[in-house]
């Protein structure tokens, strides 16, 4: 059983994501912020980070590069609604960072899924 | 000119007329005279000629009359006559006057006996002419002549003298004949006369041949002046004696020449009398024929003349013409150009009047030159009369400069705007107006744009009278003088100050607006995605398992915040455009509040703040109470949204003098400084990075403002700064008490249990409004479509029917109409639902039954109200 770490701010799209991930098999921890996800990411040692971009405390960046440098292994996915005033420029960014994935909000959840079977 | 004002006024061909006169009379005259004195000439030669021939004519007869008396003397002294051998002479004389034709001779004795007659034969009897009388009477034909030739006879006889006769008729041929006796003397006395008888018409052959002129007319006179020969049939006749003036010319003189005028005719006459004979030749020959070959060449002289005179004066008249027309056309140009008109008259063939064309013509220019020049100059001045005028006139600030680039007019409203006299503005005065940081770049742009002749526009500051500076736009360009010669320059300028700062205004009004469009993607894709995911767990896992529960928990908290925000930006989109209705009515802020805090508690919104609502006196005010709590609730969402977890966060009521206040005070974010003055705008948010989104559309504070204020009240908000905390004031007009508190106001949050039908055909709105009503403790039943609602109303008689208007099958409104006829007592309370909120639509809803109207979304405010009514239906 694989395990993903959520770090999103919006407590119930955080909660749904959790619910919905579970359902489909996976553990799953939520973190508020980026800076919560790399001290749950310690003793949780997820197999996948989901994170948002925009969140307060560091952002969606900040939190790729720290993984990238501190768990190498984690695989990345970005889901983002952020769109001052290029939406696609976020995702673009975070493929740029080194996200393994991008996911526009709202997105399907299967489609998420099914990336999620190909790691 | 002076001295020919005097000259009369013809025309040109007249004078050419003239001219040619002058040229010519005098050679004409000198033609004429030359003329006549060859006329003269010709005829004194002709006169010398007549006289010639006259002579001529003279000494031919002469010369006959001498030979016959030569003849005569030679017989005279023949032999034969010395002894009386008259048969010999008459041999002899016959011989001797064979060869003259007409003539004969005849012998006398001393008594007139005729003793030999050559025309007769020998011994032939011959009479006696003295015998006897003279024969009376004449021959009728030769009526001036004698009849009969004894006069010589006798006059011989007498003088022993040869005599030539006169003109006779002899007796026996009745002809005229003249005699020539010469006396035989012998032994010195006369023993015969010797005669030769001459026939007249032997002169007439003398005649011919002579040379004479056809039209001359010759006559021999013998000495009493009868014909002897004669050319004349009528005015000398042989054998009459000529009469008149001739006749008397010749009796008066031996030779000469006159004129005669006979039958009014004149004649010349020239006649010579011979001294040999005593006959006088005369010749007359008429003036006219004299003049005949005269008259041509007058003829010639005069026709020349007059055709030289007429080709003269056609030639001065054509010429004249030729000459005339262009200076006419010279005239009228001229006329032409005194009245200012362009005329170019075509060339002319007369080099003076060509000169006198082009000089014309430059007059002409340079006259319409000078005309044109004086009317550029009025309108020049006219128009920068008029110009100023209206540039005074005009709400622009007009300035003027000239080639040196120093202002030389400004128009009034530059003037009034700067509150300077014009001397204080000339040259670079107007420089002290434009604000300091402005002035290089001013004077920059002004010069480039000088230099180049090109146009300019600049925007800067200019002092005002009362010392204030305005944004102006200046807009600048070259001008020309009334001969388009560069003159300067020209500006205008427009004070943009109000343009400027509105356009700030805009432009920060659009970034807030982008922003905003921004934000609003955010706000809905959050909640969807949360939606989404939880519709995911729900179809995915069993109903009952504690995952199910909470993503229905998730869907239901999102539901709730889509609406809002639909409902927010609803809201302010009413406000913004001033169509929302306030739904007035009097009641106390504590207790609205109170209740407030406590659905919002109820309802898990607070979450993990402390929330302390601090009543300190009640506050009535007249409001829409739904609009009080969307501004309450708008704070309170903005202070939770702020303030970190477990931090607090106070609302308080108090009333101050005539005030109703409310202040949401809590711990969180607080403002940056410069922030504050942003907070109300529309769509406006604390400065932004992505760490820091928390969601919040920027549409609170401006909808809770604008709300504020359609209540007549305001909102202040306060902070010390970024992370102390904010605390927002607002403010209404307050009420006194009413004497009797409304039923409204004595509601409680909870109302009695009752029955209530919900007829919805949207599942979620239905399940939604069920577990509403079931937490309130009420019975509730649903109905998916009309029929089976109004089928379900006949069953289980409801208290209260929630009824959606769009229902498939029978609207809300038929429902509404046959409910009514089910239950017509009015215990049954009926409430509307629907998306159509417009004064129309309530009308409507109204008309068919309903006795409320509530507008979807359907939120905890709305249901409360359903509930109340509920109530006021037990």
């Amino acid at each position: 059983m694989k395990k993903i770490l959520i770090a999103e701010d919006n407590a119930d799209l955080a909660e749904s994501l959790k619910l919905a991930l579970e359902t489909a098999g996976y553990r799953v921890e939520v973190a508020n912020n980026g800076v919560d996800a790399i001290a749950t990411q310690v003793s949780f040692a997820a197999d996948i980070l989901i994170t948002d971009i925009m969140m307060p405390e560091q952002d969606g960046f900040e939190t790729l590069n720290a993984f990238r440098k501190e768990f190498p292994g984690t695989r990345l996915v970005v889901i983002s609604g952020a769109q001052r005033f290029d939406p696609q420029k976020y995702l673009r960014a975070a493929k740029l960072a080194g996200a393994d994935a991008t996911f526009r909000k709202p997105f399907a959840i299967e489609a998420l899924l099914e990336k999620l079977r190909e790691f | 000119m002076v001295g020919v004002d005097y000259l009369p006024l013809m025309r040109l061909q007249t004078y050419l007329g003239a001219l040619v006169l002058a040229a010519l009379v005098p050679l004409l005259v000198f033609a004429a005279i030359i003329v006549r004195q060859d006329v003269l000439e010709r005829q004194e030669i002709l006169e010398r000629g007549m006289q010639d021939t006259a002579h001529a004519l003279s000494l031919a007869i002469d010369g006959e009359v001498r030979s016959s008396l030569a003849v005569l003397e030679t017989l005279a002294g023949s032999s034969f006559l010395d002894h009386g051998d008259l048969k010999s002479f008459h041999e002899v004389g016959t011989r001797a006057v064979s060869g003259r034709k007409g003539s004969y001779l005849v012998l006398f004795d001393e008594s007139g006996q005729a003793l030999v007659n050559s025309s007769r034969p020998f011994g032939s009897t011959l009479p006696n002419p003295l015998a006897g009388t003279q024969p009376a009477g004449s021959e009728p034909r030769y009526p001036d002549a004698p009849l009969g030739g004894a006069d010589p006879l006798l006059k011989v006889l007498q003088s022993g003298r040869p005599v030539v006769s006169d003109l006779f008729v002899s007796l026996a041929t009745r002809e005229p004949r003249i005699g020539v006796d010469v006396p035989v003397m012998r032994e010195g006395r006369l023993k015969y006369v010797l005669e030769m008888s001459i026939d007249a018409a032997t002169f007439t052959n003398l005649l011919a041949g002579k040379g004479m002129a056809s039209d001359s007319l010759v006559a021999i006179l013998d000495r009493r002046g009868v014909a002897i020969v004669s050319s004349d049939d009528s005015a000398a006749r042989v054998g009459h004696r000529l009469a008149g003036e001739p006749a008397r010319q010749i009796a008066a003189s031996d030779s000469g020449s006159g004129r005669v005028q006979p039958r009014g005719v004149p004649v010349h006459h020239v006649f010579t009398r011979s001294p040999l004979t005593g006959w006088t030749t005369s010749l007359r020959v008429t003036q006219a024929s004299m003049l005949a070959s005269q008259s041509e060449a007058l003829t010639v002289l005069g026709g020349g003349a007059l055709l030289a005179l007429l080709v003269g004066l056609g030639a001065a008249l054509l010429i004249g013409r030729r000459i005339a027309r262009p200076i006419s056309n010279l005239a009228a140009s001229a006329s032409s150009i005194a009245q200012g008109e362009k005329v170019e008259p075509g060339p002319v063939g007369v080099r003076e009047i060509e000169d006198l064309r082009q000089a014309l013509a430059a007059a002409g220019a340079a006259g319409r030159e000078v005309t044109a020049e004086r009317e550029r100059r009025h309108i020049a001045e006219e128009g920068e009369r008029r110009f100023r005028e209206i540039a005074d006139a005009a709400p622009v600030l007009i300035w003027m400069s000239g080639t040196d680039k120093l202002c030389t007019w400004f128009n009034k409203s530059w003037l009034d705007f700067v509150g300077r006299p014009m001397a204080q503005e000339l040259g670079n005065g107007w420089a002290d107006n434009v604000h300091p940081e402005d002035f290089e770049r001013c004077l920059h742009t002004y010069s480039c744009a000088f230099d180049e002749r090109q146009p300019f526009s600049m925007e800067y500051r200019l002092r005002r009278h009362d010392g204030e500076y305005r944004w102006v736009r200046d807009d600048g360009i070259a001008r020309a003088d009334a001969r388009g010669k560069f003159a300067g320059y020209i500006g205008g300028c427009v004070d943009i100050d109000d343009f400027k700062r509105s356009e700030a205004t805009l432009k920060q009004a659009d970034r807030h607006k982008d922003e905003f469009v921004a934000m609003l993607g955010h706000e809905l894709r959050n909640p969807l995605a949360a939606i989404a995911n939880a519709a995911y767990v729900l179809r995915t896992a069993d109903p009952d398992t504690e995952h199910a529960a909470k993503a229905r928990g998730v869907i239901d908290r999102q539901a709730r915040h889509m609406a809002r925000l639909i409902d927010d930006l609803l809201d302010i989109s009413r406000l913004s455009v001033g169509k929302a209705e306030l739904s007035r009515k009097t009641f106390e802020l504590g207790e609205a509040l109170t209740e407030l805090v406590a659905v919002w508690r109820s309802a898990g919104r607070l979450g993990s703040h402390r929330v302390e609502l601090n009543v300190e006196q009640p506050a009535w005010v007249y409001a829409d109470r739904t609009r009080i709590e969307q501004i309450v609730s708008n704070l309170l969402d903005n202070s939770l949204k702020f303030t970190p977890h477990g931090e607090s966060v106070s609302v308080e009521v108090r009333a101050a003098p005539g005030e109703a206040v409310i202040t949401v005070t809590d711990a969180g974010e607080g403002i940056a400084p410069q922030d504050i003055s942003r907070v109300f705008q529309l769509f406006a948010q604390g400065t932004q990075g992505i760490a820091r989104s928390r969601g919040g559309m920027g549409i609170g504070l401006a909808l809770v403002k604008r709300i504020a204020e359609m209540h007549g009240g305001s909102v202040t908000v306060e902070s010390e700064g970024v992370g102390l905390g904010t605390r927002v004031t607002v403010r209404f007009p307050s009420v006194a008490k009413p004497a009797q508190e409304p039923a409204v106001a004595a509601l409680r949050p909870e109302s009695p249990p009752r029955r209530v039908l919900i007829i919805e055909d949207n599942d979620d709105t239905r399940q939604m409004l069920r577990t509403a009503l079931a937490m309130n403790g009420h019975e509730v039943d649903e109905a998916a479509d009309g029929a089976s609602g109004l089928a379900a109303a006949a069953s289980l008689r409801p208290d209260v029917a929630l009824v959606d208007i769009g229902l498939p099958d029978i609207d809300g409104y038929e429902v509404a109409r046959r409910l009514r006829q089910v239950a017509p007592d009015g215990k049954l309370v009926l409430v509307a639902i629907t998306g159509y909120g417009q004064p129309a639509d309530r009308d409507r809803s109204r008309q068919a039954g309903f006795d409320a109207h509530l507008t979807k979304p359907i939120g905890p405010e709305h249901l409360r109200e359903a509930i109340s009514l509920l109530r006021a239906a037990s």
